[in-house]
């Protein structure tokens, strides 16, 4: 700047050469050059400008050509406001002083937006008319700080606006509305969200603007070929941030901002989703056209962005959460539909069945045998239960589907209640229990619809008989002033109190109960509840283990709370036999002397579960249909078994084993009997044939043989025959047979049939998911199966190990105490964990499963999903971090530029440091450092450019009252969106009080680093001393022996020159250095070593010297000895059985960017190296690896001897198998800086570099 | 009396025979703790009475020496000597492993040595 005003021809400006100029001016002009400040001098009449380097940004490109100007030239924009300012200090008013003075210049080529605080006065010149030659301005820019500051509450406003949103649309609705009180920064804002398919985007917020203005369509598709608005896809395909210039030309009507003039740019800036590379939409933000759009902006932008972005992530995961919750219930609606179909299709075929029984047991003249007539009982009562079961599933999926129509009428529920109960009395005092019911006549009639209320005291008694082996059951109805309360106790084995929560729930069945019966749906209780709650009424249960159970029934009295146009008026009074023949029927069953009968007939049991088709060949004709394929050599035999097979079904027969595989491949028989001794291939061969073969496999076999006995029988078996049959047998046993393994052999197709098909439809379902899908074994040791859906790793077959796969080892027992909770109750289990992605890092999931249970409530398998809840995980826990940290914090948090300007300064701060934050936020960070530290501030400012972090940095702080705060340090890097760092974040911790403590601390391991090497020192000094003592003892015994007695004392003599030596090494430990002086390192080091010597040799250590540099330090030298020997001491500790030690000294550079020049030493030990666990509080007091030697402050004292000697300490280690070991390096400037005698503790760093 | 001692510094085991030998026993002076077992094995059938060994030594240490001694010679009696505080870490893994040895510290003197191999037994020092 000097060299520009030398060079500048001033003749042919306003004010002269400079030989004309008054001293008055010269001296301005000087004291201008040299400071550092923005000033600029407004001299004679024409306030012609002269200003320094400082001003030169702030006039942009104006500057050269303005020099020596008048301002009304160079400031023509806002001549019209600096004019009155700068007139009354120069016409003798006083001088000026304005903050933050919005101006809009044109510095740049544009109308720019500034802020300005600025200070004109006076200067003095003698030779002036009025005694005044110009104006002093003091001029200093806060644009940025104005802007920045805005910026930040925008983003303030948004985090908090949005977040809590939970509909995408809404957020981003929101989110403009906020933009839009920020029209300085983002004139008019458009919110586009991307279709799931990503095919077009629809606008979900606007500010500033019109919506159905044409640049804000409402979708936008993403078709190449189609003309965008905006150029949407490049952003999306970028990643990048797009802008879009000349509004005004390319658009018909672009929104009008703050500012006279509209924008003419825009920034079409992506929103990102969770998923990478996808995104969520973009932000078309408008420029504002006052601002320069630089980096500043652009990350200003790119944050408001990933605000939008969480807020949309988490409504996203919101609505996904509701979504999922619905489709929960949707597979809830499935099973009951499924049943509900499966039912009705066997109401029909079963109806069809108990017809013509009951039709043959009814005819009295019925031309029946006793035995006859006692199957055909059997057989109509276990169709009974089964129509029962299946009525009772379509009563309920009725009521489920609401389609249930009762019919309220009024009743006199204490008879009504005492004919149910009555014909359940025979039955029930068969088997030795009593049943009372207590019921006084009530006052008034109830209304109930009767069916329901029948099946409600129906399904509570039959289930309180099936549960209850002694005593008995009693049934009381009370009045209870505003209901009616039916009360059903028994004496049975009661229920868990665990259970006792979810015995309601459809399909729940108690797990372990021993009742009469396995039979059942789980569904009774909850049909009764359903009931109960169509009358307005409550269902409670008390219950104990081992002494019964009490169910409570509760039916308000009146009908106001019944739907009016369901009551009816007058009682029906028609009795529903038939629904308590079939509850009476069934529950005679399981009384123990009836139940011979149904033994014979286990097949009927297996059918319930089956279509119709399974019924169907219980009639001739269908038996006509099936194929018999029959093997025998025998020609006697075969023409036999044909004959007596043909009445009924088709016959194939051959001869020998070979033949009969070729005729089972052809003709796909539906049975095979054969013979086991024939000729080409036995019995046994076509057994194992028709096994191999997947296509006939499921053939039923039945082998026929002579050989009698339980050995051909196991072999039978054994092959996987069927059934066995042994000659010589009845007609009627062998067709009864074949009889009966056709049906089971049509049951199990049609069983595998419907189970393929609920598998596919399983599938299907699973497949229209998008969270993980897996299938577990009853008890978790083994996964079945799992679709990992890209974001963990598949499993195809059985895994054994998945546990270890899937999950950290951390976090295995508590997912096992979930899967043992699960497995216990038989319920969903259900957990959020880490589990291992695709690509091996660790990600959050939602793990979800339900049991599947069979008919006796045994745990089949589970079904499960799992979700990926990463995302959220993190954006939660970074969340409650942060919230953790701000609010729980005891500690100042102060936010400065890179300028050391704070910026940002919370109520701790005040507390600590005095000031309020409007008194220091826009004031250097040098109010509160101390003057001799200020050349700390421009280290810390140096790394925090470059992108390090500042951990633990103790140092000394001034708060307002000007008392020394000692505090410790954390100070990170801010950095916009882009990655660019502009500013720090700074952690101020009071440490006085542990400062205290520390000193005290280090007090204590001198003394005890004194005791440890004095415990060396003795035994270097009690050898020797040995063998004094010896020697002495000796020379008295051979006193007479002259030569003797001689050499004794020679090595005597030695011995006590090794003590001597020993002693002088020793001194320099305990001599009091109070003051530093020149120390030679290497020297410290060796005598060490020396010292060392023997604990080295018996360790086999070998030591190294690698001595390349020999400089003297400054420095305490009790206290760097004290530093060597604690990192020599270590390293001789980690090496138990032997290694090496190297010490090297070079010469070097520190390696901050300071680069002072010093001594390096670095202190390697070749031993098994330090946990990566370990390594992070390695410096810290009472930290130890060794747990019997040490007091665990030795590399904190250490780190504290280099700090005060301004140097800095690292460590590299390695655990390897082969690379290990531990490598110190310390570095010590030669010469401290300034001259200064080493500082205090806490001026320099331990680092660690790992 | 058939004594080994065992002593890294050969002066220190060099002149503790000398005395030794004076009073009238058969000693014999190693610097490790292999030769002492080694010698132990050449001296059979007649087994060392007496082993006295200093503790921290380089290879095998006084404590392990004198534990395979036992192994080898049970009835031999052993008297550690030390000088040295790093000593007592071994001596305390040795008293919990069950051994419990004679320890006597550097520097000793030759007459209370003597008079404690040649009478009672010495007091176990205080760790």
């Amino acid at each position: 700047m000097g060299a520009l005003m030398r060079r500048l021809d001033w003749s042919a400006t306003r004010l002269g050469s400079v030989e004309t100029w008054s001293p008055a001016l010269r001296m301005m002009v000087r004291f201008l050059l040299v400071n550092r400040f923005p000033l600029l001098l407004w001299w004679g009449p024409d306030f012609c400008q002269l200003y320094n380097d400082a001003y030169r940004p702030i006039l942009g490109t104006k500057h050269p050509q303005f020099l020596g100007k008048p301002v009304r030239e160079c400031w023509s924009e806002i001549w019209h406001i600096l004019e009155p300012l700068i007139r009354t200090p120069f016409e003798g008013g006083p001088a000026t002083w304005m903050e933050d003075i919005t101006l809009e210049i044109n510095r740049y080529g544009f109308t720019e937006e500034t802020h300005f605080t600025i200070a004109y006065s006076p200067v003095p010149d003698e030779t002036a008319p009025r005694g005044i030659g110009g104006v002093l301005a003091t001029v200093h820019e806060i644009s940025e700080k104005v802007s920045g500051e805005r910026r930040t509450m925008a983003l303030r406003d948004l985090g908090v606006g949005v977040l809590e949103e939970q509909n995408t649309r809404e957020a981003c609705a929101r989110a403009a509305e906020i933009l839009a009180n920020y029209p300085k920064d983002i004139p008019f804002s458009l919110l586009y969200l991307l279709d799931a398919d990503r095919k077009a985007a629809h606008l979900a917020g606007s500010s500033g603007v019109r919506s159905d203005a044409a640049i804000s369509p409402a979708t936008i598709i993403l078709d190449p070929d189609e003309p965008a608005v905006w150029p949407v896809r490049k952003v999306i395909e970028t990643g990048e941030i797009e802008l879009v210039d000349g509004l005004k030309s390319r658009l018909n009507a672009v929104p009008i901002g703050p500012w006279s003039d509209p924008p003419s740019r825009a920034a079409v800036v992506p929103i990102r989703s969770n998923t990478a590379h996808q995104f969520a939409g973009f932000l078309v933000a408008g420029l504002s056209p006052r601002l320069r759009y630089d980096d500043s902006y652009r990350g200003f932008l790119d944050l408001v962005s990933s605000q939008i972005a969480t807020a949309v992530a988490n409504a996203r995961a919101y609505e996904q959460e509701k979504r999922r919750a619905e489709a929960l219930a949707e597979i809830d609606r499935a099973k009951t539909t499924f049943f509900t179909n499966i039912s009705h299709e066997l109401r029909t075929p079963l109806t069809l069945l108990l017809t013509p029984i009951e039709e043959i047991l009814g005819r009295s003249n019925a031309n029946l045998g006793q035995e006859e007539r006692s199957q055909l009982e059997v057989a109509h009562r276990n169709g009974m239960r089964l129509l029962k079961l299946v009525n009772t599933l379509l009563e309920f999926a009725r009521i489920e589907a609401g389609r249930v129509q009762a019919n309220y009428e009024p009743a006199d529920l204490c008879s009504l209640t005492s004919d149910l109960v009555s014909m359940f009395r025979s039955v029930i005092e068969k088997t030795g229990l009593y049943l009372t019911l207590e019921c006084a006549p009530l006052q008034e009639s109830i209304y109930v619809d009767r069916d329901m209320w029948e099946k409600i005291v129906l399904n509570l008694i039959s289930n309180a008989f099936k549960f209850t082996f002694n005593g008995g059951i009693r049934v009381r109805l009370h009045d209870q002033r505003d209901s009616i309360e039916l009360a059903i106790t028994d004496t049975g084995t009661g229920i868990s109190e665990s259970e006792l929560p979810r015995l309601f729930e459809r399909f729940y069945r108690v797990e372990g109960a021993s009742g009469r019966t396995f039979e059942g749906s789980g569904i009774g209780l909850a049909l009764v509840q359903e009931l109960v709650k169509l009358h307005g009424g409550t269902v409670t249960v008390e219950s104990a283990i081992g002494r019964g159970s009490t169910f409570r029934v509760f039916i308000p009295k009146g009908k106001a709370h019944l739907p009016p146009e369901r009551i009816q008026s007058i009682s029906s009074k028609t009795p529903a036999i038939p629904a308590v023949n079939s509850y009476v029927a069934e529950a005679s069953k399981w009384i123990p002397d009836r139940q011979e009968a149904t033994i014979d007939f286990p097949v009927l049991e297996e059918i319930s579960g089956t279509p119709k088709s399974a019924f169907g060949d219980l009639p001739d004709d269908a038996r006509e249909r099936a194929t018999i394929l029959l093997a025998d050599d025998n020609t006697d035999m075969r023409d036999y078994l044909q004959k007596l097979l043909e009445t009924h079904y088709r016959v194939v027969a051959v001869s020998n084993g070979v033949e009969a595989l070729e005729a089972t491949e052809k003709s796909r028989p539906d049975l095979i009997l054969t013979d086991v001794m024939m000729p080409l291939m036995d019995g046994f061969g076509l057994l194992r044939a028709v096994r191999d073969n997947p296509a006939t496999r499921s053939v039923p076999v039945i082998i026929l043989s002579a050989r009698a006995g339980e050995e051909a029988r196991i072999e039978g078996g054994d092959a996987g025959a069927d059934d066995y049959v042994s000659k010589p047998f009845s007609a009627r046993e062998l067709l009864a047979r074949v009889g009966a393994h056709l049906k089971l052999s049509r049951i199990r197709r049609n069983a595998d049939a419907l189970v393929r098909e609920s598998e596919k439809r399983f599938r299907a379902f699973v497949n229209a998911s998008s969270d993980v899908v897996y299938r577990m074994s009853p008890d978790w040791t083994e996964m079945w199966q799992l679709d990992g859906r890209g974001f963990i790793s598949d499993t195809a077959g059985p895994n054994k190990n998945w546990i270890d796969e899937y999950i950290d080892l951390e976090d295995q027992p508590a997912v096992l105490r979930a899967i043992q909770a699960a497995i216990q109750t038989k319920s969903p289990f259900e957990l959020e964990h880490r589990v291992r992605q695709v690509d091996g890092t660790w990600g959050w999931t939602l793990s979800r499963a339900v049991p599947i249970l069979d008919e006796n409530g045994g745990i089949v398998e589970w079904l499960g999903t799992a979700k990926n809840v990463s995302a959220r995980r993190e954006v939660e826990e970074a969340r409650s971090r942060l919230a953790a940290i701000v609010e729980s914090s005891e500690d100042a948090i102060v936010g400065k530029d890179l300028n050391g300007i704070v910026t940002s300064w919370n109520p701790q701060a005040e507390r600590l440091f005095g000031y309020k934050a409007e008194e220091i936020v826009g004031r250097s960070i040098f109010t509160i450092i101390p003057p001799e530290l200020h050349r700390d501030e421009d280290m810390i400012l140096s790394k925090i450019r470059n992108g390090q972090k500042i951990e633990h940095f103790e140092t000394v702080r001034i708060g307002k009252s000007g008392e020394k705060i000692e505090v410790s340090l954390a100070i990170s890097p801010v950095r916009d969106g882009q990655g660019n760092i502009v500013g720090a974040a700074k952690i101020a911790s009071d440490i006085r009080a542990n400062k205290k403590i520390e000193r005290a601390l280090q007090t204590t391991e001198k003394l005890a680093a004194a005791g440890r090497l004095a415990a060396t020192v003795a035994h270097e000094i009690n050898n020797p001393l040995e063998s004094v003592h010896n020697l002495v003892f000796l020379a008295k015994r051979d006193a007479s022996n002259a030569s003797k007695v001689s050499e004794y004392l020679r090595l005597a003599e030695r011995e006590l020159e090794r003590v001597g030596h020993i002693a002088r090494q020793t001194l320099g430990f305990y001599r009091d250095t109070s003051a530093p002086s020149r120390l030679s390192v290497v020297k410290t080091i060796d005598d060490l070593l020396f010292l060392y010597e023997k604990r080295l040799e018996s360790r086999k250590i070998r030591v190294g010297r690698q001595y390349k540099a020999n400089i003297e330090i400054t420095a305490f030298a009790g206290e760097i000895r004290q530093a060597f020997s604690n990192l020599i001491s270590n390293a001789i500790d980690a090496m138990p059985s032997g290694g090496a030690l190297v010490i090297r000294v070079t010469q070097g550079r520190e390696w901050s960017s300071s680069a002072r020049p010093g001594l390096r030493v670095t202190i390697l030990d070749t031993g098994s190296g330090i946990e990566l666990q370990a390594r992070k509080g390695l410096f810290e007091p009472f930290f130890t690896t060794k747990a019997d030697v040490g007091t665990g402050l030795g590399l904190w004292i250490t780190k504290n001897i280099v700090a005060k000697h301004q140097g800095n300490i690292r460590f590299v280690s390695r655990t390897g198998p082969r690379a290990h070991g531990t490598a110190f390096s310390i570095f010590l400037p030669s010469d401290t800086q300034d001259n200064r005698a080493p500082q205090n503790p806490g001026n320099g760093s331990a680092q660690v570099a790992q | 009396m058939k004594i080994i001692v065992v002593d890294d510094e050969p002066i220190i085991a060099d002149t503790l025979v000398d005395i030794l030998q004076g009073a009238g026993h058969e000693a014999f002076a190693v610097s490790t703790g292999e030769s002492a077992l080694d010698l132990a094995k050449l001296m059979r059938p007649a087994r060392p009475d007496l082993l006295i060994t200093d503790v921290v030594m380089p290879g095998m240490d006084g404590v392990e020496t004198a534990k395979t001694m036992l192994r080898l010679v049970p009835e031999c009696r052993i008297v550690l000597f030390s000088g040295q505080a790093a000593s007592t870490d071994l001596l305390l893994k040795a008293r919990a492993e069950g051994y419990f040895f004679e320890v006597l510290a550097k520097p000793m003197n030759p007459d209370v040595l003597l008079a404690t191999i040649n009478g009672k037994q010495i007091k176990t020092m205080d760790l």
